[in-house]
């Protein structure tokens, strides 16, 4: 299946998954820390990979909502992986 | 116990002044003799003159580092840090430039968005180290209640990052690089930024999230932070000759322009209204 985990840096340097979104059949399912959970589906993130379109993407935009968090989440405490394959 | 020894540390040197002012003489004989060994690559010019140091910097600066990991995925060129007795930070070796740039305006400014970044040599590398922040969260990690709380509690601190990213024309703001913690904002991950050269530097980048703040009255403390900023002739020279050694003479004039443009305006206005999205050079 394909999915993205999403880290957070932790205090000892430490990077745990806080939230792991997963595709199944067109949507994303995420599932992880509540609060950040919601905040996906409630408000998004940015359509990077086409920047001329300036709606937000959410779970049920499935696969293009899932390429696009490793460039929504890329920064030093808050980071997502690329689309991996895992059971 | 690192931690928790930096934490305190922390706490004692966050309730005392924040700038502290070391002679040189004192600077020079207590400094530590690694530090000095260290600067084989010239990497002292690139530090805070005593006058204007942040005690912080000089932890970042000269505490041996006792462990490294890589962090981020790979996305980014970053480690985390452990440093000996006290603290921690997050290590760059890409656009770390930039950051120290960004932290540099930040403090000379007096908005302490920024954590204290400096440049130093790690594992034989040269980067940007900047000190952790223990705790914090990003906005999105925030529930329902905590977002309205961090709304009305932070909403000075998120108008100052409007205007401090506007200032060094951040390409990259978005909710993943501001942290909360003790109801106070953190600006993080600059790499992003202060990308001049004429056609950019012409343009302004701020996030999308703070659009609601064309028009509106800016912070008393905003406002004070430029006329400050403004009325100190020797901090500016110094913030100039700081930049030049990250960059070039040239660039950091113009950086200097462009924080005078913003200061002038919100010194004289009180707000900075839409239609702002592009400053022509010339005209400053």
């Amino acid at each position: 299946m394909k999915k993205v985990k999403i880290y957070k840096l932790q205090n000892n340097g430490d990077e745990h998954v806080i939230v792991t979104c997963t595709l199944t059949d067109s949507s994303v399912v995420c599932e992880g820390n509540e609060a950040f959970v919601n905040n996906l589906q409630t408000s998004g993130i940015r359509n990077y990979t086409d920047q001329s379109s300036g709606a937000m993407l959410f779970p049920l935009d499935g696969i293009k909502f899932l390429e696009n968090l490793k460039y929504a989440f890329r920064s030093s405490y808050l980071s997502a992986t690329d689309i991996i394959d895992e059971a | 116990m690192a931690f928790e020894l930096f934490r305190f540390r922390d706490a004692k040197k966050k309730a005392e002044a924040t700038t502290e002012i070391v002679s040189s003489e004192n600077f020079q004989e207590n400094k530590p003799a690694a530090v000095a060994a260290m600067d084989t690559s010239g990497i002292r010019k690139y530090e805070s003159p005593p006058e204007v140091r942040n005690p912080q910097e000089e932890v970042l600066v000269s505490r041996d580092k006792t462990s490294s990991k890589k962090i981020g995925r790979g996305v980014t060129d970053s480690s985390f840090v452990e440093l000996k007795d006290d603290g921690s930070g997050i290590f760059k070796t890409e656009d770390h430039f930039n950051e120290r740039a960004a932290y540099l305006i930040d403090r000379f400014l007096g908005f302490n968005l920024v954590p204290p970044t400096v440049i130093r040599q790690v594992d034989g590398e040269i980067g940007s180290v900047q000190e952790f922040i223990p705790d914090a969260r990003a906005v999105d990690e925030l529930g329902v209640q905590s977002q309205q709380n961090f709304e009305r509690n932070c909403r000075d601190d998120l108008m100052k990052m409007w205007v401090f990213d506007m200032i060094i024309h951040n390409q990259d703001r978005h909710p993943g690089n501001f942290l909360v913690k003790d109801k106070r904002v953190y600006a993080i991950d600059h790499g992003r930024s202060l990308d001049f050269d004429q056609s950019s530097f012409e343009k302004i980048s701020f996030w999308e999230g703070c659009r609601q703040f064309f028009g509106r009255p800016l912070p008393n403390d905003v406002t004070k932070c430029f006329k400050s900023f403004l009325e100190k002739q020797t901090e500016q020279k110094i913030l100039e000759d700081l930049l030049a050694e990250l960059y070039n003479r040239e660039k950091a004039s113009i950086i200097l322009k462009r924080i005078k443009y913003f200061a002038e305006l919100v010194t004289t206005k009180g707000e900075i209204r839409s239609g702002i999205e592009s400053i022509q050079i010339d005209a400053l």
